[in-house]
């Protein structure tokens, strides 16, 4: 479904990551693992046109897209839920859900979608009319994936989306995950909680210093010694 | 009443020094007491330019919420309008109010023009460079003008009157322009507030980042928010042309009335620009009619300092577009 081959890409005159290999297949959910600065982030834009790549090549459904603005992927049926959030803080939840909502058919089918975001997402739905900036980091996180499930994508991306969570709010965050993928939306995550995400993932790769060093399926890597001793704190 | 008078006498700096710069504060303060009528006008006066002036920062204030940048070119855009209303008026002979609608397509396309040819290809750039290319833009267009037209004043003939309610004197260009205002004003909110087009920009002006995550094309939204900026100083110069005369160079007064406006009601803010607008015509009337020469203008200045100073975020801060 995805496929990066050999893809640099970096800020400026700063290469970050130096030829980068990596597949997703339709209906896998893929972790992308590695310690802080590797280049996981940086990757995940590239694949959305955030960035571009400056050498090698990504394709999606095998027709190129690394030279693509951030709407077309979009069209094309990749969303990412970033790490930073991004978020419209100063618009209401509802506004936020909206505006995630894009392509035509992600607009046509927008209100059934509110619907079952609010359903999925009770929160959200007690404070529709609240700022988006105003809510909890929690909620805010929960907003920031069901905005981009109101996109309705095939592809869905997450950037750490349980960094700074309460546990039980990392529990509903992998909750939501297994949901979607069970919708048959196809996953790539990135995740600090290693062991969680990889007994989730059908496959993982291991980043470092922007390259992949390790790829296997997940249960694989949650029995490397390497990927124990870096990442499972043993 | 007769102790404020008194006191005003007996000031011993009235005459000299600061006493010319004293004494009309005085004055008005004994006109208030007294509840002078000419308060009433004076305030309608204000009301009526204060409304307009609105409108010419409105553009400006969009135009920076969405994209970050200062458009200087905006000086152009008011007087292109202008000279759009009297051009059709005079060479067609088209009423200045149909003309005013026309102004607003011609300027949309213009303003899309200019951003996509000097804007869009240094958006990523620091502030400055598109600071200089717009009044770049600014400096072609009023020479141009000037090529075409000379560089004398030019006066839509309308012959409006004015009406006269309860002693107070309403002049009808202006009271057309200021309705023309209004209704301008309520139309940009609606479709910020109720359309989809509008939610994207409002997006983009808010988290720029974030509308490109969730795929708004927001290149497209620079510039139709361009055009729309555009658009509105096109509708300003064109009512201000119902009342005023006007050469290729009275835009920059207009720009740079627009930026305090901008910078008093909170740079992207759209109740603010209508608040900055209506304090810097209240200001603009009444420091006409108490002050000496163009004290007013100063005060003008004094207020955008002393902005920048106390309250830098402006009245209304930062709330978005
Ligand atoms: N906007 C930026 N400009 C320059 N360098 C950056 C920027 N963002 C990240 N980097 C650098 O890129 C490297 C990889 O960062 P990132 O992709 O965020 O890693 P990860 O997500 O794996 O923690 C780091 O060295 C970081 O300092
Ligand atoms: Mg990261």
């Amino acid at each position: 479904m995805l496929e990066l081959d050999s893809v640099r890409a970096g800020y400026d005159q700063i290469e970050i990551l130096h030829g980068v290999d990596l597949r997703v297949d339709e209906g896998e959910i893929v972790a992308l693992i590695g310690s802080n600065g590797a280049g996981k982030t940086t990757t995940m834009r590239t694949i959305c046109g955030i960035l571009s790549p400056t050498a090698g090549s990504i394709t999606f459904r095998g027709e190129s897209i690394d030279d693509e603005p951030p709407h077309d992927i979009v069209r094309r049926g990749i969303v990412q839920v970033p790490e930073d959030r991004d978020l419209f803080t100063d618009m209401t939840v509802a506004d936020n859900l909206l505006l995630g909502a894009q392509t035509k058919t992600a607009i046509s089918n927008r209100e059934e979608n509110l619907t079952e975001m609010y359903e999925l997402f009770p929160r959200l739905e007690e404070r529709k009319n609240q700022r988006a900036g105003t809510m909890s980091g929690g909620e805010q996180q929960m907003l920031t994936l069901a905005r981009a499930l109101m996109g309705e994508p095939d592809l869905l991306i997450l950037d750490e989306p349980s960094i700074g969570l309460a546990p039980q709010l990392v529990e509903e965050v992998f909750d939501v995950v297994r949901e979607v993928h069970e919708q048959g939306i196809t996953v790539l995550m990135v995740e600090q909680n290693v062991q969680q995400t990889l007994r989730l993932a059908d496959r993982g790769y291991v980043m470092e210093n922007g390259r992949i060093t390790m790829s296997a399926t997940g249960t694989a890597l949650l029995e490397d010694d390497s990927v124990i001793e870096a990442y499972l704190g043993v | 009443m007769r102790l404020v008078s008194s006191v005003a006498l007996s000031l011993p700096l009235q005459g000299g020094g600061l006493g010319r710069f004293v004494d009309p504060f005085v004055q008005f303060v004994i006109d208030v007491v007294n509840m002078e009528a000419v308060l009433l006008q004076l305030l309608v006066f204000g009301l009526l330019l204060g409304g307009v002036y609105a409108l010419t920062a409105l553009g400006l204030t969009m135009i920076f919420g969405v994209m970050d940048v200062i458009n200087f070119a905006h000086g152009a855009f008011l007087v292109v309008g202008m000279y759009t209303v009297w051009l059709a008026s005079t060479t067609v002979g088209l009423s200045p109010f149909l003309g005013i609608p026309l102004a607003a397509v011609v300027l949309f396309v213009l303003g899309v023009v200019v951003h996509v040819l000097t804007v869009e290809p240094i958006i990523e750039a620091p502030q400055q460079n598109q600071l200089i290319a717009t009044l770049g833009v600014l400096f072609i267009v009023q020479s141009g003008i000037e090529i075409l037209f000379s560089p004398d004043p030019q006066q839509v003939s309308l012959s409006l009157g004015s009406i006269e309610l309860g002693g107070v004197f309403v002049p009808r260009g202006q009271l057309y322009a200021l309705l023309i205002a209004l209704g301008t004003m309520l139309a940009v909110r609606a479709l910020l507030n109720r359309t989809d087009l509008g939610r994207r920009i409002r997006g983009t002006a808010n988290n720029r980042e974030g509308a490109r995550y969730v795929g708004i094309n927001v290149p497209r939204i620079n510039y139709l928010t361009f055009g729309i900026g555009a658009a509105l100083a096109g509708i300003a110069g064109g009512s201000i042309a119902l009342f005023q005369r006007f050469d290729p160079f009275t835009g920059e007064t207009y720009l740079i009335n627009a930026f305090v406006i901008v910078i008093l009601g909170g740079l992207g803010s759209f109740p603010g620009a209508f608040v900055g607008g209506l304090i810097i015509g209240l200001i603009q009337v009444f420091g006409g009619y108490y002050l000496p020469g163009t004290t007013a203008q100063v005060l003008i200045f004094l207020l955008f300092i002393g902005t920048l100073l106390v309250k830098p975020e402006g009245l209304f801060g930062g709330a978005g577009a």
